[in-house]
């Protein structure tokens, strides 16, 4: 890469080579981004479901290395068991104790196993061109797992030790760019933000989910029937998500994911054939006022029954 | 001395102060070093905001009051022009070099000295300048100006605002305290669960919009719950001077508590080295008789004092009063927690040690605390 910019411009169209979806950045998140590679500091990414947190990384990755981007990239999907260390390595210490009673001389390598921060430090051999890390869903972990992960974070560290082997360091030379994603589901410790820069996705607005929309309606089942009528369809879906969002009772609003599933569906069945959606000049209308397939863009009963009808 | 002035660094502490960002020295300096450096570059206000934005906010709730901060600040400390505000210079123009802030780390000049007097940005750079281009005109340009106000009018927002800024330059954070706030109130969910709903007579709108679309009309109108604690807490809290030290933290327990279970659900009195029946103050110096005794007396009572560890003293009066009156308190059927904030390992040689075995002590940090729950179920 070679201390590239990043533009957001290498992923605007779907790329079939390696089935990657449209990636479409704001300037505000560009900049974050270079914030955040020039203090070598991770970045924290918080914003709605499908406000396109998660994609961020493999799309940054994929400007940065092109075809070769899989091998600079690194996800870890963090859970409500995962411990830091984990990230790391994982040491084998049970094969570990059974080749030592049956006095098998094997490499101390055969028994750990770098995990996906252990890869990105691995990787990033070079100040200009670092391994990019994704660190996904971040509030899934146990409480302690923020800050566990403090002292890997710090741009200090580019090292670290395989404990149960002597004289084993796995060294970096360059700090790997970090991108943490958080649904905001609880709070992190102030230790933990401190070391972070900060960037909210909003929701995306309805120029983009029609990108989105297009590119991925395009890729699964191009029609080009249901593209003539994606706009009203997304127009109808924003509004249905700003009334849910306003709502006090709604149990979870719609997100990107459950607009593409719908779509998905729309362009599989095709109820604009038969009628039971139509375009007119005021908008979308459905027969008998019913929204076709609510069971994929609601999700709680009582979503459903609030929100069936136009 | 007076406080240096640095870009921006009002707005910082204003972060810390009024929106209790919990930023650090490092953070203002990451400012400074993305600014300097010039590789991101600054030529809006939008831009200089969404750094700041990046640097320091970590919480996404507080977004509108940090921009409003932000722009009450800009226009004050760090005086930019644009031209005029409402319109912000196009995106493509070329990148102006900021200042450097460390010119002016010295202590205001006297108004004489030429406070008045305002210097473009582009004089006072130790970094090479952007040539000024013909499309930019000089009214593009970008002027910063630190300590220094712009006519008279400025001189007395400067005053003003000098009348308003904190008294001291050290900020006061809960991050030094031996347990987080977040974590206290933790401590006092126990005591929340226990609230009951109460129907007010404020009417819930949406409740009521929902039922009318769900029936198609209103059989009658949807009232706003409001939750509230049976939960009576008294909190003892000690003034002598030995407490002095820990007058942050009993603060932030009382504070804590009102948090979790509302005003009405506290009340504090005050002692002097003994709780004793006769001798508790509310915060304006009155006398009150003991409420433990009272009708309404209260569910739990907390002690915040160091119960002579502070000093290592036993003074056998102070703790046969101080029994005496715990067992009054115990005896009318009240929980007590006595939370000491000298750590244990100092109890032993004071009046603590004796105290500790009449009622439950526990030294205030996170780890302790987190018994509370437990003590309290177990009631």
């Amino acid at each position: 890469m070679v201390n590239k910019k990043y533009t957001g411009e290498a992923l605007l169209a779907y790329n079939a080579e390696f089935d990657l979806d449209p990636y479409f950045p704001s300037e505000e998140l560009i900049r974050a981004i270079e914030v955040a590679r020039l203090l070598k500091r991770p970045l924290l990414l918080r914003g709605a479901p499908g406000s396109g947190k998660t994609r961020l990384a493999e799309a940054l990755a994929f400007e940065l290395y092109g075809e070769k981007y899989q091998e600079y990239y690194f996800r870890w999907n963090v859970k409500s068991t995962t411990k830091a260390v984990e990230g790391l390595y994982q040491y084998d210490h049970l094969l570990r104790l059974r080749d030592a009673q049956m006095q098998r001389d094997i490499e101390a390598i055969q028994y750990w196993e770098l995990g996906p921060l252990g890869e990105a430090f691995l990787k990033s051999f070079d100040e200009s061109a670092p391994a990019i890390l994704l660190i996904d869903e971040i509030d899934k972990a146990d409480i302690d797992f923020p800050n566990d992960l403090l002292d890997v974070l710090e741009d200090k560290n580019k090292s670290f030790p395989i404990k149960e082997e002597k004289g084993i360091v796995i060294e970096a030379k360059a700090t790997p760019i970090i991108i943490i994603t958080s649904n905001d589901e609880r709070e992190l410790p102030e230790a933990f933000l401190r070391r972070c820069v900060f960037h909210y996705l909003p929701f995306p607005d309805e120029d983009r989910l029609f990108d989105l929309a297009e590119a991925y309606i395009q890729k699964h089942n191009p029609d080009g029937e249901l593209e003539a009528m994606l706009r009203p369809l997304i127009k109808y879906f924003k509004q249905k998500y700003e009334t849910m969002e306003a709502s006090k009772t709604t149990d979870k609003i719609v997100s990107t994911s459950e607009l593409l599933d719908w779509l998905r569906v729309i362009s599989f069945y095709k109820p604009y054939k038969s009628g039971e959606i139509k375009v007119t000049d005021e908008g979308l209308e459905f027969k008998d006022g019913k929204v076709p397939y609510p069971e994929v863009l609601f999700k709680s009963h009582d979503d459903w029954k609030s929100n069936k009808g136009k | 001395m007076t406080a240096p002035s640095l870009p921006l660094y009002r707005f910082f502490t204003r972060l810390r102060q009024e929106l209790g960002l919990d930023l650090d020295m490092q953070q203002y300096l990451l400012l400074l070093r993305v600014w300097q450096g010039g590789e991101i570059p600054i030529v809006e206000w939008s831009n200089l905001l969404e750094l700041c934005q990046t640097l320091w906010l970590s919480r996404a709730g507080m977004q509108e009051k940090f921009e409003q901060l932000f722009y009450e600040e800009v226009e004050g400390d760090v005086v930019v022009y644009f031209g005029s505000k409402q319109s912000p210079v196009p995106v493509d123009r070329p990148a102006i070099p900021p200042p450097d802030p460390f010119k002016d780390w010295e202590p205001t000049k006297p108004r004489d000295e030429g406070q008045n007097k305002v210097e473009p940005l582009a004089q006072d750079l130790s970094r090479p300048q952007a040539e000024e281009t013909e499309e930019m005109g000089p009214e593009a340009s970008i002027f910063v100006q630190f300590n220094s106000t712009d006519g008279q009018d400025a001189v007395t927002q400067n005053a003003e605002r000098k009348k308003e800024a904190p008294e001291s330059r050290f900020i006061f954070s809960d991050k030094y305290l031996p347990i987080h706030s977040r974590k206290l109130q933790q401590n006092w969910k126990y005591l929340h669960n226990k609230s009951r709903k109460v129907k007010t007579e404020a009417l819930d709108i949406s409740s009521c919009i929902k039922k009318l679309v769900q029936d198609g009309g209103l059989d009658k109108l949807e009232y706003q719950f409001l939750s509230i604690s049976d939960q009576r807490v008294l909190v003892l809290i000690d003034s002598s001077h030995s407490m002095v030290a820990f007058e942050q933290l009993a603060e932030q327990l009382v504070d804590s508590l009102h948090e979790s279970l509302g005003e009405e659900a506290i009340s504090v009195l005050y002692f002097n080295n003994v709780p004793q029946a006769e001798y508790l103050y509310h915060q304006d110096g009155y006398r009150v008789n003991a409420p433990w005794l009272s009708k309404r007396r209260p569910d739990l009572i907390l002690i915040i004092s160091d119960a002579g560890a502070a000093k290592g003293n036993q003074h056998k009066e102070r703790i046969e009063a101080s029994r005496k009156s715990l067992s009054e308190m115990q005896a009318s059927g009240v929980t007590v927690l006595w939370l000491n904030p000298m750590p244990q390992a100092r109890w032993l040689s004071s009046s603590a040690l004796a105290l500790a075995f009449q009622v439950r002590m526990l030294e205030i940090n996170d780890l302790e605390l987190k018994q509370i729950p437990a003590i309290l179920k177990r009631v």
